[in-house]
Order: structure tokens, then sequence, then C-alpha cells
């Protein structure tokens, strides 16, 4: 059984002039101490998807669908139930951690509530556990750093202290939605060095979400592709890049220039816009932006099918293989 | 450093621009932020120089005030033979038409209330284009950056991020300038859109000639439209290379580092490929560390040297100059990476 199932989650927000459908039909499993990666563009409903999955959207959001821990059913769940496990099985790490850090509360504080609440500690106790965590996420002088308040840690520093309060109870499942988005890059590879290794020892599952392409190489097993609020590919991480098959896929991997390219070459842009999503497309929700769209592609949605072992497509004429390899040499027709 | 290539546009001389800090405004002593202290390059006709570096690395501050939206504290700004600091208002205004800058929230540099056709002959308006001419101007502008042409009758808000690049790009050509500074012009775009942008950069440059001064924290978008390439570190430039030499050999130690913390798309290189972690966060631009700025940080930092001289861009290859007092022995090998003791940071 796996650890965390998700089935056909669908969220929507209405309002009385329109209904925007940010999530439509996602369905996935996570393993225990699995590395999951779902990337896409602003929009894609990924961080939607996990909000639905933490249950902390707000009111009006209709969600829909079932999300599943060890088997027990969390959409169900009342509040307080559900408060249970937020934070202490799923646990969350925020793109921006001073937004999602108390300003007026020191960072011993926010940190020993966690311990206090979920774990039932004194406060000496939490207190040293405060000091162990912080000093296991890397903030030097731990002891002393307890009495800062948020402002008094820089952006990477502040990651940690958010990183340290969500795995303050040894979570099964971290779902980090661009948890380096906001850092520079010399501060995003220390924090993903950190996550690589704390899911390498604490047999934490990760879920990470993100838009870049690289950071998902960097560290997750599979990766799911986020389309207009649908999955439109998922494979094992290695096959996903070596043999990408949704034309958005590919479309995406093609239009981000590389740092270790040979030879400068021309991007090639996916063209148009992302999708508005007020409504529900008839067929692909990519067909508008797709060289390979057919008939079929504008009249009907294409469900999620398994094209290879572990590699699935939802796409009615998915890239074949030989025009990849024209592609990564360069041949690729106009866009 | 006296690099003097002939086909300079823009010389920029050991340029510094120091900021009062809030504190003091406010009555209480504090030290200058430094945000640029004494950088030198030439930006030549015709190409793109790209410069990058962290945030507060001052890379930002050194496109403002070559356009003059910040006065320098010190050093020269020569654009052709002209020196940038000491034109009156008037002159300044003639300059700037060849001269102009693209933002990275095009949102925030729109009137919302202006609508795009006027948002782009406003510069014409102001330096002097009249009637008919404004009209046909702004029609062939659209087309140029490939908007529709109904677009001049609509409001920033009806279009999406990149659409409001184009605008801001068609507005930046409107006077046909030589120079543009584009400071971080796709950072905010999606990845599909970013490539449709970078793309109409290098066709407008070759289209009109332009010479770009590209300055972003993306390295790899950078190499990509760069020529050359300017690595910044703490309102210093510590490296100067054509931009396939500043990624095969990177010579700086703070270079090496950047590029290796570079995320690549492709699972097979980013599990095998050698990562230089730096441990702890750049220092601050109001107390620069002594010496060379990044011994505090630097995984190869000598025990001399380091924290007391401070290190000058030297030729080391063919147009490839770097900062750093041990390059040719860390080249060797003979220095190896190694903890700094200056960092004053637990490992993990």
């Amino acid at each position: 059984m796996p650890l965390l199932s998700v089935d056909d989650l669908h969220v929507r927000f209405r309002s009385r002039k329109r209904t925007i459908y940010a999530v439509n039909g996602v369905s996935f499993d996570l393993e225990p101490g699995e590395t999951l990666g779902i990337v896409g563009e602003s929009g894609s409903g990924k961080s939607v998807s996990s909000l639905a999955i933490m249950g902390i959207l707000p009111r009006g959001a209709q969600v829909t669908g079932s999300v599943t821990l060890d088997g027990r059913e969390l959409m169900t769940l009342r509040d307080a139930q559900m408060r249970a496990i937020r934070g202490k099985e799923v646990a969350m790490v925020f793109q921006d951690p001073m937004t999602s850090l108390n300003p007026v509360l020191t960072v011993g504080r926010q940190l020993t509530e966690v311990l206090r609440k979920h774990l039932d500690m004194d406060r000496n106790q939490a207190r040293d556990e405060a000091v162990r965590l912080l000093d296991r996420v890397g903030i030097p002088r731990a002891r002393e750093r307890l009495g800062d308040f948020p402002h008094q840690f820089s952006g990477g520093m502040r990651q940690r202290v958010m990183i340290a309060m969500a795995i303050a109870c040894k979570p099964r499942v971290l779902i980090a939605d661009e948890p380096t988005t906001a850092l520079d890059v010399t501060i995003q590879a220390q924090i993903l060095e950190l996550l690589r290794e704390l899911v390498a020892t604490e047999r934490m599952a990760l879920i990470l979400i993100t838009h870049d392409l690289g950071v998902v190489a960097g560290i997750c097993e599979r990766t799911h592709v986020m389309y207009a609020g649908a999955f439109v590919e998922t494979a094992a991480t290695t096959e996903l890049f070596a043999r990408p098959r949704h034309p958005y896929t590919v479309g995406l991997l093609q239009s981000v220039p590389r740092l270790d390219a040979e030879a400068k070459r021309r991007l090639q842009p996916i063209t148009g816009a992302p999708r508005n999503m007020t409504s529900l497309p008839d067929g692909c929700a990519f067909a508008p932006r797709c060289r390979y769209a057919t008939d079929e592609s504008w009249n009907n949605v294409p469900e999620l099918r398994e094209i290879d072992p572990g590699h699935r497509v939802a796409c009615w004429n998915p890239v074949p293989d030989a025009e990849l390899a024209a592609l990564d040499a360069g041949e690729g027709g106009g866009d | 450093m006296t690099d003097t290539s002939p086909d300079a546009l823009v010389r920029v001389e050991n340029l510094r621009v120091h900021f009062a800090p809030a504190a003091r405004i406010f009555g209480r002593a504090g030290n200058d932020i430094r945000a640029v202290d004494g950088v030198s390059f030439d930006i030549r006709r015709g190409e793109t120089l790209g410069l990058v570096g962290e945030s507060g690395c001052g890379k930002t501050t050194v496109g403002r005030t070559i356009l003059r939206l910040y006065e320098p504290t010190d050093g020269r700004i020569l654009f052709e033979d002209t020196d940038v600091a000491s034109l009156s208002g008037k002159d300044m205004r003639r300059l700037r038409r060849r001269m102009q800058m693209v933002f990275q929230d095009p949102y925030s540099s729109l009137n919302p209330r202006q609508n795009i056709g006027n948002a782009i002959a406003e510069p014409l308006r102001v330096h002097g284009t009249e009637g008919g001419d404004v009209e046909a101007r702004v029609q062939q502008l659209l087309e140029v950056v490939g908007l529709p042409a109904d677009a001049r009758n609509r409001y920033p808000h009806e279009f999406s991020g990149g659409q409001r690049q184009r605008i801001g790009l068609a507005r930046s050509l409107a006077l046909n300038p030589d120079l543009i500074v584009a400071d971080e012009p796709v950072s905010a775009l999606d990845v599909s859109i970013q490539a449709q942008i970078i793309n109409l950069l290098e066709d407008l440059q070759d289209e009109f000639s332009l010479t770009y001064l590209f300055i972003a924290h993306d390295l790899a978008v950078v190499r990509h439209i760069s020529d050359r390439i300017a690595v910044m570190y703490l309102g210093t430039i510590v490296e100067v290379a054509p931009a396939a030499d500043l990624y095969d050999t990177p010579l700086h130690p703070y270079t090496k580092a950047l590029l290796s913390a570079v995320p690549i798309p492709d699972p097979a290189v980013e599990t095998t490929r050698e990562r230089i972690i730096l441990h702890g966060d750049m220092p601050s631009p109001a107390d620069p560390p002594p010496g060379c700025r990044f011994h505090t940080r630097c995984p190869f930092v000598q025990p001399t040297r380091c924290a007391d001289e401070v290190p000058v861009l030297r030729e080391l290859r063919s147009g490839h100059t770097a900062a750093c007092h041990w390059v040719e022995q860390i080249e060797r090998g003979e220095i190896t990476p190694h903890d700094n003791p200056f960092t004053g940071d637990a490992e993990t």
C-alpha cells in the first residue's frame, strides 16, 4: 500500500462572475521514502494541489477526490483530526519563509510550540530538541539563536528554520513548494543539499514542487509534469529527461538554455500563452500551443496512458523517438 | 585594469557608488553601503555583455548608474568619449535617447491608465517627434516586437507578462538607442515565455545593431545570450571572460562555486557533477571583508594575502581576467578546496 495516495483530485474556485478550474483530476501514489517532483509553470495547479492535500485551501474552494494516508481518508476528516495530522504526519515548506514565519515571535518560541503541541514535550525538552533541530539543519550557534526573530536571519537561514519546523515531528511526508525559488543560486545549492541529505537519513518521502527542471533533475526519483491543472506526463526522472514524449515536456526542455550547452543554438520556445483556466477544454488543454495537435486533440481529452513501463503520457500524438533525436541535434522545425 | 579596446561604446573606470544607510538618515551612525566599490569594464559596440552575480552584489546599481539613474560616488563612465557623470540635465536628456533601460517587471514600469499606443509614443513626443510620424512609428514598433496592431488601444492589465515585456522593449526601442541596459528582463517570466523574449532580444540586436548590458542572476540564460560575461561579488568584479571560456575554464573560486551550483536539467549530469557548496551568506556591503572580499567564504582561501591584500583583475588568458591571488596554484592543483577558517559556520 502506498504511503500517500491521491485519486482524481479536483479543485475549483467559484465566484459570482466565474469559475477557475485549478486542478482537474490529479492522481498519484507516493511510496515511503520516495522523492517525487511535480513540475509546472505558474497557474498549472501544482501549488493548489499540494494545499488541497494539506487541507489548507481557503473556504471558497471546492475540492473533490480522495487523499489517503496509510489508507486513511483525509478528505472527510474534521478540522481537529486534520490538525493532528498536519505538521505531524505531513509537513510543508513554502517558497517564502518570511511570510510563513510569525515576525513578532522568536524562532525558538515558534519551534518549541510545534514540539509541545504535537509531541507533548515540556518546556526544557522542547528547548533542547529545538536546539538539536536548528543544529541539524545547519544553523550555527543554534542555542544562542533561539532568541532571535525571523528578520534577524538571512533568506537561506530562514528557509533552514522552516525546514527545522517542518521536520520537527519526523513527518513521513514533506511537501516542499518552490523551497528555493526565492534564494540565490549558491544558497539554493545549500538548501537542496540539505533536503537531499534529510530525505536519505530520515526516511522521509518528499514531494518537491518547482518550475525548475534542473532542481527536479538533481533530487527526484520520479517526476510528474503538470499543465493546466492535470498531469500530462509522468515517469522516472532519468527516463523523463532522456525520452520525454509529451509535446509540452519536450517544449519545456527545448526552451530552457542549458549552462552546459556545447554550442550556442537558438531556443525553441513554446508558442502562445498558458491556458486561461476559466473553462474546461473540450480536448487536450495543450492543443492550441502544440504542433502535433490533430482533430482528436481538439475534441477529446487525452487520459494518462502507459506507453512504456512506468512512463505515462496524456497525449494523442506523443513525440516519436526519431523526432526527439532530430530536435536534440538542433534541427527542430520552426517555432 | 586598463582594458583599452578601441571599439568600446561604454567604458566604466573605477566606478564607486555608495549609499547612505537608512539608520543615518534617522540620525544614527552607520557605514556607507558600498554597493559598487571600484568597478572597471568596457562594453564593446554590438556585443552583449552579461553581468551576473547574486542579490546585493551591485549589478543593478552598475546598470542604473551607467544611465545615471544613480549618481556615481567616484570614477568615470564614458559613453563614446563623453563622461556621463559630468553632463548637465539638458545634455544628459539628449544622451539618454541613445541609452535605454528594460526592467524586470514591465507591469510596474507601465502606467496602468495609459494605453499601449500612448505608452510607446511618450518617449517619441518627449524627444520631439510629431503628429503622424508618431503614429507610424508606434505601428512599426508594435510589429517589430511581435504585438498585434490593435494593442495600441488596449491597457497594460490586458496583457500577459511576456506581452508586457514586449511592450517594454517597444518603448525602449522607440528612439533608436545604441545601448540597452536590460535588468533581469526575463526573470519574472515562465520558462516557455522566457525563450520567446530571449529570441526576440537576439533578433532585435541583429536588426538594429544594438549593444546590450544584460544583467541577470540566471547563469544559464546569461551564458546563452552573452558574448562576454562579468561576474560580480559584493560590489566588485571578480572575473571577466568570453561566455564559453567562463563556463569551460572558470578561474575565480567564486565563479567556480557559482557555476557548480546551477542546476542542470539532466539527471545524468546532475548525479555525477562535482559541487562546490559555499558556506554562510554574502557579507554586508556596509562592512565588506578586508583583502579579497570573497576570502570569508572561499573554499581555496590561504593564510597569506587573501585577508589583507586586495586582488586586482589580471589577464590570465587571452581576454580572460580574474581577481584572485592564487589562480595559478589552484589551476595547477596545488591548492585544493578545504574548510574555510573564516566562515565561522558549522559544517551542516
